[in-house]
Protein backbone atom coordinates (compact mmCIF):
# COMPACT_ATOMS: atom_id res chain seq x y z
CA UNK A 1 0.00 0.00 0.00
CA UNK A 2 0.89 3.37 -1.00
CA UNK A 3 0.58 6.96 0.86
CA UNK A 4 -1.36 8.71 1.71
CA UNK A 5 -2.81 6.03 4.90
CA UNK A 6 -6.11 6.10 5.39
CA UNK A 7 -6.41 7.53 9.03
CA UNK A 8 -7.25 3.90 10.44
CA UNK A 9 -4.71 2.19 8.66
CA UNK A 10 -2.30 -0.33 10.98
CA UNK A 11 0.68 -2.17 9.54
CA UNK A 12 0.16 -5.71 9.14
CA UNK A 13 3.77 -6.50 9.16
CA UNK A 14 5.38 -9.36 11.00
CA UNK A 15 7.58 -7.62 13.64
CA UNK A 16 9.97 -8.66 16.71
CA UNK A 17 12.88 -10.19 18.09
CA UNK A 18 11.85 -12.94 19.78
CA UNK A 19 8.77 -13.69 18.60
CA UNK A 20 6.34 -12.03 15.96
CA UNK A 21 3.53 -10.27 16.36
CA UNK A 22 1.97 -7.38 14.64
CA UNK A 23 3.72 -3.87 13.89
CA UNK A 24 0.55 -2.18 14.02
CA UNK A 25 2.50 1.64 13.30
CA UNK A 26 -0.22 3.94 11.56
CA UNK A 27 2.78 4.40 8.81
CA UNK A 28 5.80 2.18 7.46
CA UNK A 29 7.41 5.72 7.04
CA UNK A 30 10.46 6.40 9.48
CA UNK A 31 9.78 2.64 10.84
CA UNK A 32 13.21 1.04 11.21
CA UNK A 33 12.11 -2.65 11.06
CA UNK A 34 9.99 -2.27 7.86
CA UNK A 35 12.48 0.49 6.76
CA UNK A 36 9.83 2.50 4.90
CA UNK A 37 7.79 -0.01 4.07
CA UNK A 38 10.72 -2.18 1.55
CA UNK A 39 10.90 -5.19 3.88
CA UNK A 40 8.06 -7.00 3.35
CA UNK A 41 8.44 -9.35 6.84
CA UNK A 42 10.36 -7.75 8.88
CA UNK A 43 10.56 -10.88 11.86
CA UNK A 44 11.81 -13.39 9.45
CA UNK A 45 14.58 -10.94 7.60
CA UNK A 46 16.13 -9.55 10.81
CA UNK A 47 19.76 -10.48 10.77
CA UNK A 48 21.00 -9.92 14.33
CA UNK A 49 19.48 -13.26 15.58
CA UNK A 50 23.37 -14.19 16.04
CA UNK A 51 23.55 -18.34 15.58
CA UNK A 52 20.04 -18.67 14.67
CA UNK A 53 19.90 -17.92 10.86
CA UNK A 54 16.68 -19.25 10.59
CA UNK A 55 14.67 -18.96 13.63
CA UNK A 56 11.63 -19.10 12.00
CA UNK A 57 12.03 -22.45 10.04
CA UNK A 58 11.37 -25.57 11.53
CA UNK A 59 12.31 -28.90 9.39
CA UNK A 60 10.01 -31.77 10.02
CA UNK A 61 12.15 -33.68 12.67
CA UNK A 62 11.06 -30.65 14.58
CA UNK A 63 7.59 -31.72 14.30
CA UNK A 64 8.33 -35.31 14.09
CA UNK A 65 9.60 -34.92 17.98
CA UNK A 66 5.82 -34.25 18.85
CA UNK A 67 4.97 -37.88 17.80
CA UNK A 68 1.02 -37.65 16.61
CA UNK A 69 0.42 -34.34 18.08
CA UNK A 70 1.09 -32.29 14.43
CA UNK A 71 2.53 -32.70 11.04
CA UNK A 72 2.38 -30.19 8.71
CA UNK A 73 3.60 -32.18 5.88
CA UNK A 74 0.36 -34.78 5.71
CA UNK A 75 -3.47 -34.00 6.40
CA UNK A 76 -3.90 -34.19 10.31
CA UNK A 77 -5.84 -37.50 10.56
CA UNK A 78 -2.44 -39.21 8.99
CA UNK A 79 -1.07 -41.20 11.53
CA UNK A 80 3.13 -39.67 12.22
CA UNK A 81 4.44 -43.41 12.14
CA UNK A 82 4.96 -44.94 9.79
CA UNK A 83 3.50 -48.54 8.96
CA UNK A 84 4.44 -51.78 7.22
CA UNK A 85 1.69 -50.79 4.55
CA UNK A 86 3.95 -47.20 4.14
CA UNK A 87 7.17 -49.14 3.44
CA UNK A 88 5.15 -51.09 0.72
CA UNK A 89 4.52 -47.87 -0.99
CA UNK A 90 7.49 -46.38 -0.52
CA UNK A 91 8.70 -49.21 -3.37
CA UNK A 92 9.23 -48.60 -6.53
CA UNK A 93 8.64 -51.31 -9.00
CA UNK A 94 11.44 -51.63 -11.32
CA UNK A 95 13.93 -49.57 -9.38
CA UNK A 96 16.42 -51.89 -8.63
CA UNK A 97 19.19 -49.38 -7.69
CA UNK A 98 19.60 -51.53 -4.24
CA UNK A 99 19.89 -54.41 -5.58
CA UNK A 100 21.95 -54.24 -9.12
CA UNK A 101 25.19 -55.06 -8.20
CA UNK A 102 27.04 -54.24 -11.17
CA UNK A 103 28.18 -50.61 -10.29
CA UNK A 104 30.50 -49.52 -7.58
CA UNK B 1 12.08 9.28 33.56
CA UNK B 2 15.23 11.57 35.69
CA UNK B 3 18.54 9.76 36.35
CA UNK B 4 18.50 10.04 40.26
CA UNK B 5 22.28 11.26 39.45
CA UNK B 6 22.49 11.83 43.41
CA UNK B 7 21.83 7.93 43.77
CA UNK B 8 23.93 6.82 41.23
CA UNK B 9 26.85 8.92 42.87
CA UNK B 10 26.27 7.78 46.63
CA UNK B 11 25.50 4.56 46.14
CA UNK B 12 26.53 3.62 42.49
CA UNK B 13 22.92 2.28 41.45
CA UNK B 14 20.39 2.84 39.07
CA UNK B 15 16.44 1.43 39.82
CA UNK B 16 13.76 2.53 37.67
CA UNK B 17 10.34 1.43 37.27
CA UNK B 18 9.38 2.54 33.96
CA UNK B 19 7.92 1.95 30.35
CA UNK B 20 10.71 0.27 28.18
CA UNK B 21 10.52 3.09 25.83
CA UNK B 22 12.36 5.34 28.59
CA UNK B 23 14.62 2.95 29.93
CA UNK B 24 16.94 3.23 26.60
CA UNK B 25 17.69 6.82 27.28
CA UNK B 26 18.60 6.75 30.84
CA UNK B 27 20.98 3.95 30.05
CA UNK B 28 21.98 6.64 27.21
CA UNK B 29 22.29 9.29 29.70
CA UNK B 30 24.14 6.83 32.64
CA UNK B 31 26.66 6.10 29.90
CA UNK B 32 27.60 9.49 28.92
CA UNK B 33 27.70 10.51 32.60
CA UNK B 34 30.35 7.91 33.25
CA UNK B 35 32.40 8.44 30.50
CA UNK B 36 32.89 12.19 31.97
CA UNK B 37 33.53 10.96 35.33
CA UNK B 38 35.90 8.25 33.58
CA UNK B 39 37.72 11.16 31.65
CA UNK B 40 37.53 13.74 34.33
CA UNK B 41 39.46 11.13 36.79
CA UNK B 42 42.14 10.42 34.18
CA UNK B 43 42.26 14.10 34.14
CA UNK B 44 42.67 14.99 37.70
CA UNK B 45 45.33 12.14 37.98
CA UNK B 46 47.60 13.31 35.32
CA UNK B 47 47.76 16.81 37.12
CA UNK B 48 48.68 14.64 40.19
CA UNK B 49 50.98 12.80 38.75
CA UNK B 50 52.82 15.70 37.56
CA UNK B 51 52.19 17.70 40.02
CA UNK B 52 53.93 15.33 42.30
CA UNK B 53 56.68 15.03 39.89
CA UNK B 54 57.93 18.38 39.47
CA UNK B 55 57.64 18.52 43.48
CA UNK B 56 59.90 15.80 43.27
CA UNK B 57 61.90 17.31 41.43
CA UNK B 58 61.98 21.46 42.86
CA UNK B 59 62.67 19.54 46.66
CA UNK B 60 65.93 17.86 44.99
CA UNK B 61 66.83 21.03 43.72
CA UNK B 62 67.20 22.16 47.64
CA UNK B 63 66.25 25.95 46.86
CA UNK B 64 62.74 25.43 45.67
CA UNK B 65 61.41 23.33 48.49
CA UNK B 66 58.70 26.11 48.77
CA UNK B 67 57.10 25.19 45.15
CA UNK B 68 58.13 21.27 45.79
CA UNK B 69 55.63 21.54 48.97
CA UNK B 70 53.03 23.56 47.10
CA UNK B 71 52.93 21.14 44.66
CA UNK B 72 52.51 18.44 46.67
CA UNK B 73 49.74 20.05 48.01
CA UNK B 74 47.99 20.77 44.47
CA UNK B 75 48.59 16.94 44.04
CA UNK B 76 46.61 16.18 47.49
CA UNK B 77 43.93 18.34 45.84
CA UNK B 78 43.39 16.62 42.75
CA UNK B 79 43.40 13.36 44.14
CA UNK B 80 41.20 14.28 46.70
CA UNK B 81 38.92 15.98 43.78
CA UNK B 82 38.65 12.39 41.96
CA UNK B 83 36.93 11.47 45.00
CA UNK B 84 33.93 13.27 43.34
CA UNK B 85 33.88 11.34 40.28
CA UNK B 86 32.88 7.68 41.98
CA UNK B 87 35.60 5.17 40.76
CA UNK B 88 32.56 2.11 40.16
CA UNK B 89 30.69 4.06 37.53
CA UNK B 90 33.43 5.13 36.10
CA UNK B 91 35.40 2.21 35.49
CA UNK B 92 31.70 0.52 34.46
CA UNK B 93 30.64 2.15 31.75
CA UNK B 94 29.98 -1.41 29.88
CA UNK B 95 27.54 -2.37 32.41
CA UNK B 96 25.61 0.61 30.68
CA UNK B 97 26.04 -0.98 26.91
CA UNK B 98 25.23 -3.96 28.52
CA UNK B 99 21.66 -3.13 29.75
CA UNK B 100 21.32 -0.94 26.41
CA UNK B 101 21.25 -4.03 25.11
CA UNK B 102 18.98 -6.01 27.06
CA UNK B 103 16.53 -3.30 27.06
CA UNK B 104 16.43 -3.11 23.03
CA UNK B 105 15.73 -6.58 22.96
CA UNK B 106 12.97 -6.41 25.84
CA UNK B 107 11.53 -3.32 23.61
CA UNK B 108 11.49 -5.28 20.18
CA UNK B 109 8.45 -7.12 21.53
CA UNK B 110 7.11 -5.15 24.67
CA UNK B 111 4.72 -2.79 24.11
CA UNK B 112 6.36 0.83 24.40
CA UNK B 113 3.93 1.48 27.38
CA UNK B 114 4.54 -1.65 29.23
CA UNK B 115 6.37 -1.51 32.31
CA UNK B 116 9.77 -2.35 33.23
CA UNK B 117 11.69 -3.00 36.56
CA UNK B 118 14.82 -2.42 36.16
CA UNK B 119 18.01 -2.65 38.69
CA UNK B 120 21.79 -2.14 37.39
CA UNK B 121 24.15 -1.66 40.18
CA UNK B 122 28.01 -0.27 39.99
CA UNK B 123 28.44 -0.88 43.33
CA UNK B 124 27.06 -4.41 44.09
CA UNK B 125 27.04 -5.81 47.48
CA UNK B 126 29.19 -8.92 47.79
CA UNK B 127 27.70 -11.85 49.61
CA UNK B 128 30.16 -14.88 50.95
CA UNK B 129 28.78 -17.45 49.92
CA UNK B 130 31.63 -19.69 51.47
CA UNK B 131 35.08 -18.94 52.95
CA UNK B 132 37.28 -22.15 54.37
CA UNK B 133 41.04 -23.67 54.57
CA UNK B 134 42.08 -24.73 50.73
CA UNK B 135 43.55 -28.24 51.23
CA UNK B 136 46.93 -29.09 50.12
CA UNK B 137 48.67 -26.19 50.16
CA UNK B 138 50.35 -24.28 52.66
CA UNK B 139 48.34 -21.66 54.88
CA UNK B 140 45.63 -21.61 52.08
CA UNK B 141 42.36 -20.57 51.69
CA UNK B 142 39.27 -20.34 49.75
CA UNK B 143 36.21 -17.85 49.79
CA UNK B 144 33.52 -17.62 47.35
CA UNK B 145 31.65 -14.87 46.85
CA UNK B 146 28.80 -13.34 44.81
CA UNK B 147 27.72 -9.61 43.30
CA UNK B 148 24.70 -9.47 42.31
CA UNK B 149 24.44 -6.06 40.03
CA UNK B 150 21.86 -6.33 37.32
CA UNK B 151 18.01 -7.28 37.36
CA UNK B 152 15.19 -6.64 35.17
CA UNK B 153 11.30 -7.62 34.91
CA UNK B 154 9.55 -6.45 31.95
CA UNK B 155 5.62 -7.78 30.68
CA UNK B 156 5.98 -8.81 26.86
CA UNK B 157 3.18 -8.32 24.51
CA UNK B 158 2.74 -11.72 24.01
CA UNK B 159 1.64 -12.38 27.58
CA UNK B 160 5.10 -13.97 29.29
CA UNK B 161 7.10 -11.97 31.85
CA UNK B 162 10.40 -12.30 31.40
CA UNK B 163 13.04 -11.60 33.96
CA UNK B 164 17.06 -11.68 34.36
CA UNK B 165 19.68 -11.45 36.63
CA UNK B 166 23.81 -11.48 36.51
CA UNK B 167 25.87 -12.45 39.40
CA UNK B 168 29.15 -12.08 39.20
CA UNK B 169 30.49 -15.16 41.31
CA UNK B 170 34.29 -14.81 42.54
CA UNK B 171 36.36 -17.40 43.58
CA UNK B 172 39.64 -16.40 45.45
CA UNK B 173 42.52 -18.69 46.53
CA UNK B 174 45.44 -17.47 48.65
CA UNK B 175 48.53 -19.67 50.12
CA UNK B 176 52.12 -19.85 50.41
CA UNK B 177 54.15 -20.74 47.44
CA UNK B 178 57.46 -23.38 47.99
CA UNK B 179 59.38 -20.21 48.00
CA UNK B 180 57.24 -18.50 50.62
CA UNK B 181 56.18 -16.17 48.98
CA UNK B 182 52.08 -15.19 49.49
CA UNK B 183 49.83 -16.10 46.41
CA UNK B 184 46.53 -14.54 45.69
CA UNK B 185 44.46 -16.07 42.75
CA UNK B 186 40.96 -14.87 41.78
CA UNK B 187 38.88 -16.05 39.70
CA UNK B 188 34.88 -14.78 38.16
CA UNK B 189 32.53 -15.66 36.19
CA UNK B 190 28.91 -14.41 35.41
CA UNK B 191 25.91 -16.08 36.20
CA UNK B 192 23.04 -15.81 33.80
CA UNK B 193 19.53 -16.78 35.26
CA UNK B 194 16.99 -16.24 32.90
CA UNK B 195 13.10 -16.72 33.47
CA UNK B 196 9.60 -16.50 31.05
CA UNK B 197 6.68 -17.02 32.93
CA UNK B 198 4.97 -18.03 30.02
CA UNK B 199 0.90 -17.70 29.32
CA UNK B 200 -0.36 -22.01 28.84
CA UNK B 201 -3.50 -20.86 26.89
CA UNK B 202 -0.66 -19.67 24.05
CA UNK B 203 1.94 -21.78 24.40
CA UNK B 204 0.33 -25.61 25.58
CA UNK B 205 2.69 -27.49 28.47
CA UNK B 206 6.18 -27.49 27.45
CA UNK B 207 7.36 -29.70 29.77
CA UNK B 208 7.89 -32.55 27.14
CA UNK B 209 10.12 -30.33 24.78
CA UNK B 210 12.55 -29.97 27.19
CA UNK B 211 15.07 -31.68 25.55
CA UNK B 212 14.86 -30.40 22.74
CA UNK B 213 14.78 -26.70 24.18
CA UNK B 214 18.05 -28.03 25.56
CA UNK B 215 19.77 -28.82 22.06
CA UNK B 216 18.36 -25.79 20.30
CA UNK B 217 20.36 -22.97 22.71
CA UNK B 218 23.21 -21.87 21.15
CA UNK B 219 25.80 -19.48 23.34
CA UNK B 220 28.90 -17.82 21.89
CA UNK B 221 32.38 -19.37 23.35
CA UNK B 222 32.92 -18.93 26.72
CA UNK B 223 29.84 -19.54 28.03
CA UNK B 224 27.59 -22.85 28.53
CA UNK B 225 23.91 -23.67 30.14
CA UNK B 226 24.16 -25.27 33.39
CA UNK B 227 20.50 -25.88 34.38
CA UNK B 228 17.39 -25.40 32.62
CA UNK B 229 14.03 -26.19 33.98
CA UNK B 230 10.59 -26.59 32.17
CA UNK B 231 7.52 -26.42 33.81
CA UNK B 232 3.75 -26.35 32.33
CA UNK B 233 4.14 -22.15 33.49
CA UNK B 234 7.58 -21.43 33.51
CA UNK B 235 11.06 -22.02 32.16
CA UNK B 236 14.15 -21.37 33.41
CA UNK B 237 17.19 -21.99 32.58
CA UNK B 238 20.90 -20.60 33.76
CA UNK B 239 24.36 -20.44 32.18
CA UNK B 240 27.69 -19.76 33.26
CA UNK B 241 29.91 -16.75 31.20
CA UNK B 242 33.45 -16.31 30.99
CA UNK B 243 34.65 -12.92 31.57
CA UNK B 244 34.39 -10.91 28.73
CA UNK B 245 33.42 -8.06 27.18
CA UNK B 246 29.80 -6.47 27.80
CA UNK B 247 28.58 -6.72 24.33
CA UNK B 248 29.79 -11.14 24.89
CA UNK B 249 27.64 -11.42 27.59
CA UNK B 250 24.97 -8.93 25.88
CA UNK B 251 25.07 -11.94 23.32
CA UNK B 252 25.08 -14.66 25.55
CA UNK B 253 21.46 -13.40 27.01
CA UNK B 254 20.12 -12.81 23.65
CA UNK B 255 21.50 -16.24 22.50
CA UNK B 256 19.95 -17.86 25.67
CA UNK B 257 16.02 -16.11 25.12
CA UNK B 258 16.20 -16.84 21.86
CA UNK B 259 16.79 -20.44 22.29
CA UNK B 260 13.82 -20.47 24.33
CA UNK B 261 11.71 -18.22 22.38
CA UNK B 262 12.44 -20.93 19.42
CA UNK B 263 10.52 -23.49 21.34
CA UNK B 264 8.33 -21.35 22.64
CA UNK B 265 7.06 -20.17 18.83
CA UNK B 266 7.22 -23.90 17.66
CA UNK B 267 4.51 -24.91 20.52
CA UNK B 268 2.74 -21.91 19.91
CA UNK B 269 2.19 -22.94 15.77
CA UNK B 270 1.49 -26.64 17.59
CA UNK B 271 -1.09 -25.34 20.20
CA UNK B 272 -2.68 -23.21 17.35
CA UNK B 273 -3.03 -26.06 14.89
CA UNK B 274 -4.52 -28.29 17.67
CA UNK B 275 -7.20 -25.38 18.63
CA UNK B 276 -8.13 -25.50 14.85
CA UNK B 277 -8.37 -29.23 15.27
CA UNK B 278 -10.78 -29.27 18.34
CA UNK B 279 -12.98 -26.29 16.66
CA UNK B 280 -16.22 -27.37 15.42
CA UNK B 281 -16.07 -27.44 11.75
CA UNK B 282 -11.95 -27.00 12.04
CA UNK B 283 -9.59 -29.69 9.88
CA UNK B 284 -11.26 -33.16 10.61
Amino acid sequence: MNPPFPPDWKCPRRVGFLFPHACLRATPLGCPDCQNGQIEDPYAMRSDRFGYSRFDYYTDDYFLDLGSVYDPGVPDTAPIDFSEADGTDLVTPGNEFETDMTES
Amino acid sequence: MAVDVNRLHTEGLYESRAPVAALTADLEQIQQLATAWHQARRRLAKGAALAFGVGVICFATGTLWFLGTVLFGLGGWFLYRMKNYPKTVANRGERCAFGKSLAAMIAADAAPEAMAVFRLAFTAQQETLSEGPLAGRKNGKEKLWKESWFSVEAGLCDGTTFSETIDDLFRQRSFTNARGKSKTKTRKQSIIAMRLDYPSEIYGDLTPFRDRMQKEIQLPPGSAVRALEVSGKAVKVKALSEPGTAESLAQASSMLALGVYRILNLSRQVEARKRAQTKPGGPQ
